[in-house]
């Protein structure tokens, strides 16, 4: 039959044949239902298929012949329409039938029974004009007559209503896991869509339903075809201007807006998703119709409703309160200057948690439907729509902005892949539209009221209770909240985030444009990345980072470079009322912790200005502004890393080199040898020094000659602004406030090695730090006192010997005091004790001396009052790390003079002199000072044999 | 507690000399509200106000500049201490690679000193390119003020020229500022002296028509609002003193009204500007604030403290339709320019 022509068609389908073909079919339907064989069933209804003469190629094709129907087929598809009803249910019941039979009979199943549907009732045959009786031929046979149904009206509608019937149960069984079925599923609607969208007008939201829930499939083929068979579907209804259609759609999108709260909540993933991918369909069907769809207030009102329930967002995460994380660390060194366009602290990144659901399928589904609805519906309508909802609840709030946020991002297009679909033509709003519209939103959010929530607990209390009260650390770490709750400060750390994600979703869409909004978005999202929230300042990199990369800055130095104008407008105008700005100094710090040298001359102004303000106010505002400066040094001996400290510690080196290579020496055989070498060697060397001493010397004499006046090298600017800070910090150094004390601490220590390398300023800055330095060594809080000597390292290691003498006078007595009076503390303490603050200030105590044993050239009674000090920490039941300490301290001594650190340690050891050789009788050392109590680690006994070998080695030649 | 006192709406930074003169260009037809400034290492520069950046920044001038004026959009006047006025035509800021400006003419000012020039523009001009603008200046000798004019157009110079004499040029001193202004269909000019007083002639006979004694110390400034015909003058005194014309027929009779000390110990006046709507006045002082009046009763308003040196100028915008808010621009010799939003 499949060969056979036309006229064989005419001959069949006629009246007369008609009860042999219903045999025909019949038999062949029963042997496709009830057959064991799977091939005999497949063939079954291939043979069906052929005897109703349904070419599927037609109907699957999207030829719609507009010539009239010629007499002869309609006889046939009404041939076949008499057949429907037996065939109709008989293979549904294969396809509702038992799922294991294999997906090629199922699908095999699901081509015929569209293709039979198809042809009897396309929409070809519907009649046009019912008047017209189509059976002029009325007396033939009536007996065969009455075999033929009438196709009228009625039947139609009958006809219609059971396909319905049948074709939810059918479809009732949900997506099947096999993708060539699901295939054949969105075929099979797309062939009954085609074919039968007016006839069987009352399937197509479920036909609709089929294909837009396998719009999101997994797999390509089925997503593609079923996202081409939407289009041309979407084609027919445009063409046709089928108002009835068009209704359908916005009724179904109004039940699935109704229903949609409801699934999320309670559904799981399963359902969920396919109710969404829904929604997004129904949405892209409609296309450029949203638009009026969203002036009807019932649609609109539902719909949103729908949204901000569905995005109901969790604030239960911790993650939210985590404060700075150490990537983006506020003070610590290591947080500076991490490259921008580095993606490395993604991980840290933290991710809107909803509180309905948590797959991002589901979430990407909503995004995509919110970006539909932007990208065809009316903007200003639908943000001023969300924007009262923003108003009249804080519940809202959060959603509101996500949504205004993702429809901003819709009228771009932005994340909705226009390539693939062919119905995107272009957003309703217009460019400028959407400019105005961005451009009144941005002020909006960075409006005070927004933009300036409290997301923790007030810091301008904060430092105002520090001020007030606290004299110790300890206190300011107490703070109570200011009466809001977590919940609300979670709740504003979310908002303040989804705000910074919709500036971020703005560049998006203005690209290039953008950059004219720099000027108000600019300040503010710099006052965020620098807030103390890890998830706000993350968030805000990010913001950062997008609009980099929307308008065409490489980086974020050079962002803020190029937009430095309008940053240091606002920061000095705020400057002017500190007390209401007190996010501010963030901005600055911000700038400078995020830029390059490039910056410098540029803020140079401001920072003078922070400088009158400090000037001007002192404790108040102090704590507010020394950060910056702390930034300011940090960035600063960043940008200009020091070139002269390393000729300082060489120097350095260089006056003890001869000790060292004493100790080095290996053996005797050697050190003789080595030994003619050195004399001769240091003579020269020596004599080279001279030579090289008096040249220079000569040099500068001459310099000195051809310019009388003292002419210097013009001091480098970021010099210059560190004497200034310095200068500062000096009023500082004695604060009240422990905290304020220990950040200036921290300022010096920077400011003390970018001025290492002129000499010329540090001396003085030295002599003037020197007299307030002293006085945290009796500091009554621990750490402040670690902090100074931590200063004081530093100092040794860029000053040297200036501050010897000082050293050995001012600090010397106090940290010698310190170091006894805590040595009886830390004997045969526990595990525990490591975590004392006593413990952390005798490491830093020892661990200093080493550093200034090493830098100064500490004198032999210093040299021998150190080791009377440290000799207690040698005792093993010491904590191990203070015992290590005090070794290095030791072998810092015997660097500096070995002799003398020989003889305290043996003294102390109490061992005897072990000859190096056998014949040489071994000596007594005669004073017996040995301390009581004090057991010696095997380490000490190693340090005591290698001096003892090395002094043998010296005292033997 | 009293209000403190207002912030700027921004400021202009960049500039690389001090900033000695301001002036704005008013908007028509959409375009961008433009800023003229002056500076002390003779550039000059145009600012937009849109982007509040630098549009353009040139040589003007050897030496530092006194004085800039727009005359149209692309066409700037501007003053030199180097005894020069020049016209310069700027290009089209549509086009993206602005080529430098290029001057259309010339004028030589004799006079040395610190003496701004004043412009008058017809606001219809009869012959299309004929002289639209007349510019004057201080003259040297007899001669106290001279006029020129010119069609901003070509560059051409042409008449009338004007040279309003005075009588013993000793006793007057330096012209200190100027102004034309045009009542009643004619022409006037006025100069404010060394001596601190302001003289006042008729352009068409080049005849003084009178004379009013201000200040006791040299007049810096002083400014005219013609629709009440009052003006307020500063000088190098703590003071400041307001005067009125009165057109008596052919006569003008002058007379100082009020006189009044500013706020604070400012120890000289530099720039005084008095808003187009006849609400303001405002008055930069050497010190470095800029004091706010009311221009009806001269009741103290405001004081602008923002800048850390002197003020070198001040000036308001035109209201117009697409920048409704009138602006105050104030210069200073702190190489910063702010733009102020008051009382709108």
């Amino acid at each position: 039959m499949n060969g056979s022509i036309c006229s064989v068609r005419q001959s069949l389908y006629i009246l007369e044949k008609a009860p042999a073909l219903g045999h025909a079919v019949s038999v062949v339907l029963q042997v496709a239902t009830s057959d064991l064989a799977r091939s005999l069933r497949l063939e079954a209804m291939k043979c069906l298929l052929a005897l109703c003469w349904c070419s599927t190629d037609a109907l699957a094709g999207e030829a719609v012949d507009a010539e009239p129907v010629s007499q002869d087929v309609r006889l046939h598809c009404q041939v076949i329409a008499s057949f429907l009803p037996g065939v109709v249910t008989s293979i549904a019941k294969v396809i509702l039938g038992d799922s294991k039979q294999g997906q090629t009979i199922l699908s095999m199943a699901f081509l015929t029974w569209s293709s039979v549907v198809a042809t009897a009732m396309s929409d070809r045959l519907m009649p046009q004009d019912m008047s017209l009786d189509m059976f002029q031929s009325k007396d033939k046979d009536m007996g065969k007559r009455q075999l033929i149904i009438n196709q009228d009206k009625r039947w139609w509608n009958d006809t219609a209503s059971k396909v319905h019937h049948l074709l939810k149960r059918i479809l009732s069984i949900g997506i099947h896991s096999h993708w060539k079925l699901r295939l054949s599923v969105c075929q099979f609607a797309k062939m009954l869509l085609q074919n039968c969208n007016q006839s069987l007008e009352n399937c197509v939201p479920l036909l609709v339903d089929v294909l837009v829930a396998h719009l999101n499939d997994d797999y390509k083929q089925v997503s593609v075809f079923s996202r081409q068979a939407l289009d041309s579907f979407s084609v027919i209804v445009v063409a046709r201007g089928s108002g009835s259609l068009i209704s359908m759609f916005e009724d179904n999108i109004h039940s699935l807006a109704t229903r949609l709260p409801r699934v999320v909540r309670t559904a799981d993933d399963t359902v969920r998703l396919p109710t969404l991918d829904l929604l997004v369909g129904y949405l892209r069907l409609l296309g450029p119709r949203i638009s009026s769809l969203l002036s009807s207030s019932a649609h609109l009102k539902r719909l949103s409703q729908a949204l901000l329930q569905i995005l109901e967002i969790d604030l239960s995460d911790i993650r939210i309160m985590e404060k700075h994380s150490a990537v983006l660390g506020s003070s610590t060194e290591s947080a500076l200057y991490h490259p921008v366009t580095e993606e490395t602290f993604g991980h840290s990144h933290y991710r809107l948690q909803f509180r309905h659901f948590n797959d991002d399928h589901i979430k990407a589904a909503v995004i995509k439907s919110i970006r539909l609805l932007g990208c065809y519906g009316d903007l200003s309508l639908l943000v001023d729509h969300f924007a009262d909802y923003f108003t009249q609840s804080s519940h809202w709030q959060k959603q509101a902005v996500l949504i205004v946020n993702e429809l901003v991002r819709g009228c771009a297009q932005i994340g909705l892949d226009c390539s693939e679909d062919g119905f995107l033509h272009c957003s309703v709003n217009s460019k400028e539209a959407i400019e105005e519209h961005i451009m009144s939103l941005l002020s909006e959010y960075v409006s005070e009221s927004h933009w300036h929530v409290p997301t923790t607990i007030d810091t301008r209390m904060e430092d105002f209770r520090a001020n007030q009260s606290s004299r110790s650390l300890a206190a300011i770490n107490v703070a109570s909240p200011n009466g809001l709750s977590a919940q609300t400060l979670n709740s504003n750390t979310i908002l303040v985030c989804l705000l910074l994600d919709g500036i971020a979703g703005f560049a998006e869409v203005l690209g290039q444009h953008f950059d004219a909004l720099l000027m108000t978005a600019l300040y503010p999202i710099l006052e965020k990345l620098g807030d103390s929230k890890g998830v706000i300042s993350q968030t805000a990199l990010d913001t950062l980072t997008v609009i980099c990369q929307c308008c065409g800055y490489s980086s974020m130095n050079d962002l803020i470079c190029h937009n430095a104008d309008y940053l240091i407008d606002a920061v000095s105008l705020n400057l002017r009322h500190l007390d209401m700005n007190p996010t501010t100094p963030r901005v600055l710090k911000m700038m400078l912790q995020h830029c390059d040298k490039a910056l410098l001359p540029l803020v140079d102004d401001t920072l003078h200005e922070v400088f009158t303000v400090l000037d001007g106010h002192f404790d108040d505002t102090a704590l507010l502004l020394v950060p910056v400066l702390q930034t300011l040094v940090e960035a600063i001996h960043y940008w200009f890393p020091s070139t002269n400290r390393a000729t300082v510690c060489e120097w350095h080196e260089g006056s003890r080199i001869h000790e060292k290579e004493k100790v080095k020496a290996c053996s005797i055989s050697d050190f003789l040898k080595e030994y003619c070498h050195k004399n001769l060697d240091m003579e020269d060397g020596e004599g080279g020094v001279k030579d090289e001493d008096f040249d220079q010397t000569g040099e500068q004499n001459g310099e000195a000659d051809d310019f009388p006046e003292d002419k210097k090298e013009p001091i480098p600017g970021h010099c210059l602004l560190t004497t200034e800070v310095l200068d500062r910090c000096i009023h500082f150094v004695s604060s009240k406030n422990a905290r304020l004390r220990l950040l200036v601490l921290s300022v010096i220590q920077h400011g003390l090695l970018i001025l290492a390398a002129t000499t010329d300023q540090l001396l003085p800055q030295v002599h003037k730090l020197w007299s307030p330095l002293v006085k945290r060594f009796a500091d009554i809080e621990p750490v402040v006192l670690m902090k100074a000597l931590d200063v004081l390292c530093t100092m040794a290691e860029v000053s040297g010997d200036f501050i010897r003498r000082r050293v050995v006078s001012n600090v010397w007595p106090a940290l010698s005091t310190s170091l006894e009076r805590m040595n009886g503390m830390s004997l045969q303490s526990g595990k525990l004790y490591k975590h004392t603050v006593n413990f952390k200030l005798q490491k830093t105590v020892l661990t200093s001396l080493d550093v200034l044993i090493c830098e100064l050239d500490m004198g032999d009674v210093e040299l021998s009052e150190i080791s009377a000090a440290v000799l207690p920490y040698l005792d093993v039941r010491q904590p191990r790390e203070l015992q290590e300490a005090a070794v290095r301290i030791f072998k810092a001594l015997a660097t500096a003079d070995p002799d003398a650190t020989w003889l305290v340690l043996s003294d102390a050891v109490g061992c005897c002199l072990l000859p190096p050789h056998p014949c040489l009788t071994s000596v007594k050392l005669g004073t017996e000072r040995r301390p009581k109590g004090i057991q010696y680690s095997g380490v000490v006994m190693d340090l005591v044999c290698e001096l003892s070998c090395c002094i043998w080695r010296k005292y033997i030649m | 507690m009293a209000r403190p006192p207002p912030d700027p709406l921004y400021s202009l930074r960049g500039s690389s000399g001090e900033v000695n003169t301001v002036a704005f260009l008013n908007p028509n037809d959409g375009q961008d509200q433009l800023l003229v400034s002056g500076g002390s290492d003779g550039q000059v520069t145009t600012w937009s106000l849109k982007t509040r950046r630098p549009v353009c920044s040139f040589a003007g001038h050897e030496k530092s500049v006194i004085a800039v004026e727009f005359a149209g959009r692309n066409r700037l006047f501007s003053q030199g201490r180097d005894g020069l006025i020049r016209l310069w035509s700027l290009a089209d800021d549509r086009s993206q690679h602005a080529p430098t400006p290029r001057i259309l003419c010339e004028i030589k000012v004799e006079a040395a000193g610190f003496c701004r020039f004043c412009l008058f523009r017809r606001h219809i001009s009869l012959v299309s390119d004929g002289p639209d603008t007349i510019v004057m200046f201080p003259g040297e000798n007899e001669t106290a003020l001279k006029t020129v004019a010119i069609a901003t157009g070509t560059g051409q110079t042409g008449h009338p020229v004007y040279k309003l004499p005075v009588e013993q040029p000793e006793r007057v001193g330096m012209c200190m500022a100027v102004h034309l202004f045009e009542t009643e269909e004619r022409l006037f000019g006025a100069g404010g002296f060394e001596c601190g007083d302001v003289l006042v002639w008729r352009l068409e006979d080049e005849m003084l028509m009178t004379r009013v004694s201000l200040h006791r110390e040299p007049l810096t400034c002083f400014s005219l609002d013609l629709t009440c015909m009052r003006g307020i003058s500063g000088a190098a005194e703590n003071l400041c003193k307001i005067f009125e014309f009165e057109l008596n027929g052919s006569e003008l009779i002058s007379s100082c009204v009020k006189s009044f000390e500013l706020l604070g110990a400012s120890k000289g006046v530099s720039d005084t500007a008095i808003r187009s709507d006849g609400k303001i006045c405002a008055v930069g002082c050497w010190n470095g604030s800029v004091q706010v009046f009311s221009w009806k009763k001269l009741k103290p308003l405001a004081v602008l403290t923002y800048h850390t040196m002197g003020i070198s100028s001040v000036t308001f915008s035109e209201s117009c339709s697409s920048e409704p808010a009138i602006l105050l621009a104030v210069g200073s010799r702190d190489k910063r320019i702010s733009i102020w939003s008051l009382y709108n």
